[in-house]
């Protein structure tokens, strides 16, 4: 059964991604390219130089912290959209501590600025964590409002406090040498012009400590619980409030780490409008995964790479823009939503016909003896 | 009269490659009431949900009239004259009663007159109007414009059985219809089916409570692992046989010896003295939105000694149960004491007390005891995730958990006897199985069982029943709060009647009397 579950959901992954991709070519005709163009320019924007796949994996990381940022409160029956806001307050608190103490030594600096700005931004999820459980505020408004506060934020300091002295660009002064991932890093060598960068390696870590932490342990499975019936749950001892401000919390210390990425991993400076809402695209990735803390590595990566190919499909296409990559995005995301809406290939439907079931049983077959 | 009113021809249907309906195939005569009995997970609700359009079956037909139907929908059902109550009843919550007569109504009639209806004002009054008169014909009292999530259980299945009743259904399906009702409302309510049944209509009830079928019934089927194993009309069946056609041997809870066995084994256990009482409850009064709920409500539990609450619902026992098992979050004044084994529990908190050896079966078993989408093991940890068994320093230990849940199951015979199966799938007796198999291997001290036998056919009563009088043997307390009279008759080694937030009666074993606990039931 668990088995045959999960390679549903694989399959469904899978389908729902060709299926969209295909549409997504066939809109790009009518727009006028070739569809095959596009799609090698896609494939090429991606895995074409080790500079572009190092792109590729810098965006990959980013949307691996938001990713699990959705994903957390998720299970325990939240929708945070709040990680967009999240990511820029943890990021600006770690621009800010490189700041102001720019003599900090290695391995120091970067552990102290990256526990300020997961402080903060996990503060960022606290309080409409904190504010659902206590005071039924919905989190989407709450965190819809808390993006809006953490963009200003953002714009006062960097024209204010932490203003860049020698560029006209909106950005804040460098932080200090000593808070560089760069110091020691053990995979920024295999790319070496692009972004990419160490914190790749924590964002792994960080889905697998998540995927232990809901499947192996306790709280966990509290957690879970509580986003699956708040009643029961209560009912069975568990402090649902306890566990949705908690989830909240890790979400915004998960979205903060984007930080790490952007701020010590490769920039060194917080500039405005660094996130392509690696937030809002959280989202789909964590939808695209089923909220499984392992599958998000593998959508993350997906949309890291569509996030690339948007960006090269804007420069080598005449009539593809930005937005337009953006809808070929949003087409991917429902038909993969919609594969899973669907009953289709799902053995344990009450619509499915034998039909079906056969398709998925032939498929498994092929599957093992390939 | 038509013999082939309404025909299965056949029908099969499986989920999971696991048959639930196997080559059923009877007829029902119109106008008459047709039982439809079997176990849990029979396949009755399957057939049953088929006819009505929400399954599809996977081959097979069903003819109505001598034609073949093939509704791909519950409307489509609903337009060819079937109406059908479901066994967990289809109300959302934050909507008022008339509400949901409106709903349906319009679910109904939408296709037929199109945008103008769109565009039509509601006519609430009138419906309501019409909808008071079939309430008062049936007199089934409703308060319609409360928000059904407020409305007691009882009520609410009122609620589902008007919506049919206002529909002008020809037949009329009914999943488990009495689980709900008081022994005074069933009469009342078998008045009502033989009325209808008199003005034409065809009844088909699913149940399990065979005296019902006897009372009821002019013919019946009966289902056994998704096969037909019987059907004819009732004459010449006892209670007896009945019960043996449904689960295929002598059922215990007919042995009439059944009962005073258990008498005699009361008897040989001491008398308990007041201040072993495992609990205690001291002139407990509740007050919440300016309603009076619990008015010094006192009553104490022996070690070792089962205690019934019988009353006909809400009359408190919803708050009562509260105040017992999670008294922080009632918001409402409490004054009073309740002792669980010599502590004041009405400032702790529900881990607090299940910490003390208290388990629970709630009334809403749904809502309540289980994560539905959650499998049979993640289901089994519920509420003991921090034993020693199950969890070392925070991490779940999924072996003993598995093993222990494989177990549990075995032992209480919950079917499909499949750990990673969600647990909205089994039907509802195995899931009822499965809350009481779970409270009961943590050996509680005191046992809050409400409801406990809600909707759960014939085996499943006999197996919950002994389990409870196992928890006894054990040296464990029972308090039963249920509104199944026979059964707290059967269980209770003490019966106290509560009505309208006030113990009315205590009775001893000794002075047990349906008629005198129907009484003092209804306020007499």
């Amino acid at each position: 059964m668990k088995n045959s579950s999960a390679w549903c959901s694989i399959l469904k992954s899978f389908f729902g991604f060709v299926v969209g991709l295909s549409l997504a070519l066939t809109l790009t005709a009518l727009a006028g390219e070739n569809p095959l163009h596009v799609l090698v320019v896609l494939m090429r924007s991606s895995f074409g130089s080790s500079y572009d796949f190092g792109l590729v994996l810098f965006y990959t990381t980013s949307l691996v912290f938001t990713g699990l940022a959705v994903c957390l409160p998720f299970q325990a029956g939240l929708f945070n959209i709040g990680a967009e806001g999240q990511l820029t307050m943890g990021a600006l608190t770690m621009a800010a501590v490189g700041i102001l103490w720019p003599a900090l030594a290695f391995p120091w600096a970067p552990l102290l600025a990256v526990l300020a700005g997961v402080f903060v931004a996990g503060l960022w999820g606290f309080i409409p964590g904190w504010l659902r459980a206590s005071r039924g505020s919905h989190e989407v408004i709450v965190t819809m409002m808390f993006n809006f506060i953490a963009a200003g934020a953002s714009s006062y300091f960097i024209v204010g406090a932490l203003k860049s002295t020698d560029s006209q660009n909106p950005e804040t002064a460098s932080i200090g040498a000593g808070y560089l991932l760069k110091n020691i890093d053990p995979i920024h060598g295999l790319s070496p012009d692009s972004p990419f960068n160490s914190a790749f390696l924590i964002a792994i870590l960080m889905s697998f400590i998540t995927w232990l932490l809901l499947n192996k342990t306790v709280w966990g499975y509290e957690l879970k619980a509580v986003g699956l019936s708040p009643e029961a749950a209560s009912t069975a001892g568990i402090n649902a409030k306890k566990y949705r401000i908690l989830s909240m919390i890790l979400a915004g210390g998960f979205a903060g780490l984007v930080g790490l990425n952007e701020i010590l991993g490769s920039a060194g400076k917080f500039r405005l409008g660094f996130s392509p809402d690696y937030g809002f695209m959280g989202i789909a990735v964590a939808l695209l995964a089923r909220n499984n803390p392992l599958g998000i590595i593998f959508s993350a990566f997906l949309f890291g790479a569509l996030q690339k190919g948007a960006t090269d499909l804007d420069l080598e296409t005449a009539t593809i823009t930005r937005d337009f990559a953006k809808i070929l995005q949003a087409i991917i995301i429902l038909s993969v939503a919609g594969f899973y809406a669907a009953k289709f290939l799902d053995s344990s439907s009450e619509n499915s016909s034998v039909l079906k079931v056969s398709i998925l049983t032939r498929i498994k077959k092929w599957l093992k003896k390939a | 009269m038509d013999n082939h009113f309404l025909e299965f021809r056949s029908i099969c249907k499986s989920f999971d490659g696991v048959p639930a309906n196997d080559r059923v195939s009877f007829s029902i005569r119109a106008g008459t009431i047709h039982a439809l009995i079997g176990e849990n997970g029979a396949g009755k609700s399957t057939l049953m949900k088929i006819l009505f359009g929400l399954y599809k079956a996977d081959s097979g037909e069903i003819l109505l009239k001598g034609k073949p139907v093939n509704f791909k929908s519950s409307i489509e059902a609903k337009a060819s004259g079937l109406g059908m109550v479901h066994q967990h009843f289809m109300l959302a919550g934050p909507i008022s009663a008339l509400d949901h007569i409106i709903l349906d109504q319009k679910a109904n009639t939408e296709s037929a007159r199109g945008l103008r209806h769109w565009l039509s004002v509601l006519p609430r009054k009138k419906i309501l109007k019409k909808i008071e008169s079939v309430a008062q014909q049936f007199n089934m009292p409703v308060p319609w414009e409360e928000k059904v999530e407020n409305l007691p259980v009882g009520i609410q299945q009122r609620l589902e059985i008007l919506k049919l009743l206002f529909n002008e259904a020809e037949i009329l399906i009914l999943d488990e219809p009495t689980a709900v009702l008081t022994p005074q409302e069933i009469e009342g309510f078998f008045t009502q089916l033989r009325a209808l049944k008199a003005a034409g209509k065809t009844i088909i009830i699913i149940t399990h409570k065979l005296k019902e079928v006897q009372a009821l019934a002019d013919d019946f089927s009966v289902l056994r692992q998704g096969q037909l194993v019987h059907s004819s009309s009732l004459q010449g069946q006892t209670l007896a046989s009945l019960g043996e056609l449904m689960i295929g041997r002598q059922p215990k809870v007919f042995n009439k010896n059944f009962t005073s066995v258990k008498k005699t084994e009361t008897n040989s256990v001491p008398q308990v003295v007041n201040n072993s009482a495992v609990l205690k409850i001291n002139q407990l009064s509740y007050q919440e939105r300016g309603r009076i709920w619990l008015d010094g409500v006192s009553l104490q539990i022996g070690a070792g000694e089962i205690v019934g609450l019988a009353g006909v619902e809400s009359n408190g026992q919803s708050q009562l149960l509260d105040l017992l098992f999670r008294p922080r979050e009632l918001s409402g004044k409490k004054s009073g004491q309740i002792q669980i084994l010599n502590k004041e529990t009405l400032v702790f908190s529900n881990t607090q007390i299940r910490a003390l050896g208290v388990n629970y079966f709630p009334e809403d078993r749904l809502k309540q005891a289980l994560l539905l989408e959650g499998d049979a093991k993640e289901n089994f940890l519920l509420g003991q995730q921090w034993r020693k068994k199950f969890s070392r320093f925070g991490w779940l230990r999924w072996k003993n958990l598995q093993n222990e849940a494989g177990q549990m199951m075995n032992k209480n015979d919950v079917r499909p006897l499949d750990l990673h199966l969600a647990l909205g799938r089994f039907s509802g007796g195995n899931q009822q199985k499965f809350v009481v198999g779970r409270e009961l291997s943590q050996i509680p001290k005191l046992l809050i069982a409400a409801q406990p036998t809600r909707g759960v056919d014939i085996g499943a009563i006999e197996s919950i029943h002994g389990e409870i009088l196992k928890q006894k043997e054990a040296g464990g307390s029972v308090f039963l709060i249920s509104s199944d009279l026979e059964e707290i008759i059967r269980l209770s080694d003490r019966i106290y009647v509560i009505f309208r937030g006030r113990i009315v009666a205590e009775l001893q074993a000794s002075e047990y009397d349906e008629k005198k606990i129907g009484a003092f039931m209804g306020g007499a």
